[in-house]
């Protein structure tokens, strides 16, 4: 799926300062077709990295560089309409003056398509993502996720040689970012692509690699399966779903109150335990735990334990058969293989 | 806000309300009914009335288009600037709005006078500007400008920046932009804005008087020639009762216009 041999279309180095308070300093390549996710906790800079590769924002230091073209450098910055890169942010844009067709024109319009070449690609393109029957119409006339199509149709129409999403779904309501979500999966394959998520199911279903940004900094990088599957920090863990339990490491035995785990090549010290919650087991042979806070969830019921930071995924069948309530007594294992140990 | 006869506004207070709109109605009845049907087209079409009237639309007409040149541009620099000096630059450019017109004429003629700091390089040119139809011009663009830029200002800062940049990102260079975005999303407010302007412009007194004189057929637009015919010279009493008619009838339908263009209204 990646095209991960080929030589990086999108090259990074993007340094941006705000007063004294803010500081990014982040690296990021693409190759040809490639998507790739940033995530990252609120106010870690992932927007403002989208902003300096969208040359809305000047860099203090690096570069962007797309397609072996410098685009910004410190003191030099290529105007957003020269930069062969469209942004399409949470807010559509849609012009409201212009009818959906002629918004989708616009691109080709601005570089000099004559209007009758323009409106037929530009129905190519609704018809794309469904809406060519909404041609005629105005924006403001669409529903929230039809506007997201068509601001998606314009965005393609620019055939950018970059295409920059920030956080493109989360307007929308669970089903039609769902919708959303699958159409931009197909036409986005042979576009390369920076998506910025708050959303772990948009990284996997949309991106080919994942690069986390927290503080100002990359904190981890790789496929998207691999990241979520070993987190390197706290906020990875969480945004995968993972378990979170504070624990101590002496001499390669990691403990939590009544929970013990082998920890073979962890330096002694405090540690984090980080174990999908469908892991952790209850089991005769277990720790002694009590149950803190019963859960209900889509996949079934989690049990937080009195042990901090650690929870218990039951099958909701299993749990209709025993109804476990707070107070009560239980004995968890956690699988050793499923356990991971962040430094605290 | 409250509905015509809903809402929770004590309802003593129509008395007064009433006795205001009256206050600004009656006057205009007065006039109406003071006009001499039988004689009016005479009166409107006597040789001093029309030289008036096409002054004054001529000059208004001229100075609305000098307003839109330079006014969209400063509007645009205004609503573009950050708070503070954009705070700056709208008081300064409120100042003619709130100042007595009189004064602007009298600013004007010592700026452009024989003595003035740009009299005195035009004059030594051969161009002298008080006292002719371009002075008329330049008063009415004094005292209508104001009103051009606040409406168109207040256009482009509601629509803000976020569709310009989506053009931008999209490929369209600066002047695209503005043509096909920027100016398109103002267009309310310039609309109200123009409309306001040649209002401002038909109706302007003060400074014409004191800065272009009163010269019929040259410096001589409608309000001076109301003016004039009331004070007993030149054109007659009915005349002036008929341009003043005129006047009003321009107003009106200046409001009308106004009406259906009102920011949100369009939309």
């Amino acid at each position: 799926m990646s095209a991960a041999a080929d030589a990086a279309v999108l090259e990074a180095v993007v340094e941006v300062r705000h007063g004294a308070g803010f500081a990014l300093t982040a690296a990021l390549d693409a190759a040809a077709g490639e998507t790739v996710a940033v995530m990252g906790p609120s106010g870690a800079g992932k927007s403002t990295l989208l902003a300096a590769l969208a040359g809305l924002v000047p860099l203090h230091g690096g570069h962007v560089r797309l397609g072996g073209t410098v685009l910004s450098a410190p003191g030099r910055t290529v105007e957003p309409a020269r930069r062969d890169t469209v942004l399409l942010g949470q807010d559509p844009r849609l012009f409201p003056h212009l009818s959906v067709l002629e918004n989708v024109a616009f691109p080709l319009r601005a570089r000099g398509v004559r209007a009758a070449a323009a409106r037929e690609r530009a129905r190519t393109l609704l018809d794309r993502v469904g809406l060519v029957d909404a041609a005629p119409r105005r924006a403001a006339d669409l529903s929230g996720g039809q506007q997201q199509r068509v601001a998606l149709a314009r965005a393609l129409a620019a055939s950018p040689r970059l295409l920059l999403l920030d956080e493109p779904l989360t307007s929308l309501d669970p089903g039609t970012a769902g919708e959303i979500r699958m159409l931009l999966a197909e036409l986005l394959r042979p576009v390369t692509c920076v998506v910025v998520t708050h959303d772990a199911v948009d990284a996997v279903a949309l991106a080919d690699r994942l690069v986390v940004v927290e503080a100002g900094a990359v904190t981890q990088t790789g496929p998207v399966r691999e990241v979520f599957a070993a987190p390197a920090t706290d906020f990875v863990a969480g945004v995968a779903g993972l378990g979170r339990v504070p624990g101590e490491v002496r001499g390669g035995v990691w403990s939590a109150g009544p929970l013990v785990l082998p920890a073979p090549h962890t330096p002694d010290g405090p540690a984090v335990l980080v174990c999908p919650p469908a892991r952790v087991t209850l089991a005769a042979a277990g720790a002694a735990a009590s149950v803190h806070r019963v859960e209900q969830t889509l996949g079934g019921v989690l049990l937080h334990l009195d042990v901090p930071g650690l929870a218990c995924e039951l099958p909701f069948d299993v749990w209709a058969q025993h109804p476990y309530a707070p107070g009560d007594r239980v004995a968890v294992a956690v699988d050793p293989t499923a356990a991971r140990f962040l430094p605290a | 806000m409250s509905r015509p006869g809903g809402g929770y506004t004590p309802r003593l207070l129509a008395v007064p309300a009433a006795l205001g709109l009256a206050f600004l109605l009656v006057p205009l009845t007065a006039l109406v009914a003071r006009v001499r049907w039988e004689t009016l087209w005479r009166d409107v079409t006597a040789p001093d009335a029309l030289a008036a009237l096409g002054l004054s639309l001529v000059t208004a007409a001229i100075a609305t288009v000098v307003c839109v040149l330079a006014g969209i541009p400063l509007a645009l620099l205004i609503a573009r600037s950050s708070a503070r000096t954009a705070g700056i630059l709208r008081a300064l450019v409120t100042v003619p709005l709130v100042l007595p017109p009189m004064v602007g004429g009298v600013a004007l003629l010592l700026l452009f006078g024989r003595t003035g700091w740009l009299g005195e390089v035009l004059g030594a040119i051969g161009v002298r500007l008080p006292f002719t139809t371009a002075a008329v011009v330049l008063a009415q663009v004094f005292v209508a400008l104001p009103f051009l830029v606040l409406a168109v200002e207040g256009s482009l800062r509601a629509t803000g920046t976020g569709y310009e940049q989506a053009a931008a990102s999209l490929g369209a260079g600066r002047w695209t932009v503005l043509r096909r975005v920027t100016l398109p999303l103002a267009a309310p407010g310039i609309v109200a804005g123009v409309v306001l302007c040649f209002a401002r412009a038909l109706g302007e007194f003060g400074a014409t008087a004191l800065f272009a004189g009163n010269a019929p057929g040259v410096t001589q637009t409608m309000p001076l020639a109301v003016y004039t015919a009331f004070n007993g010279g030149g054109v007659g009493q009915g005349t002036a009762v008929a341009l003043s008619l005129l006047l009003l009838v321009a107003a009106v339908a200046v409001l009308l216009l106004v009406r259906g263009w009102r920011p949100g209204a369009a939309r």
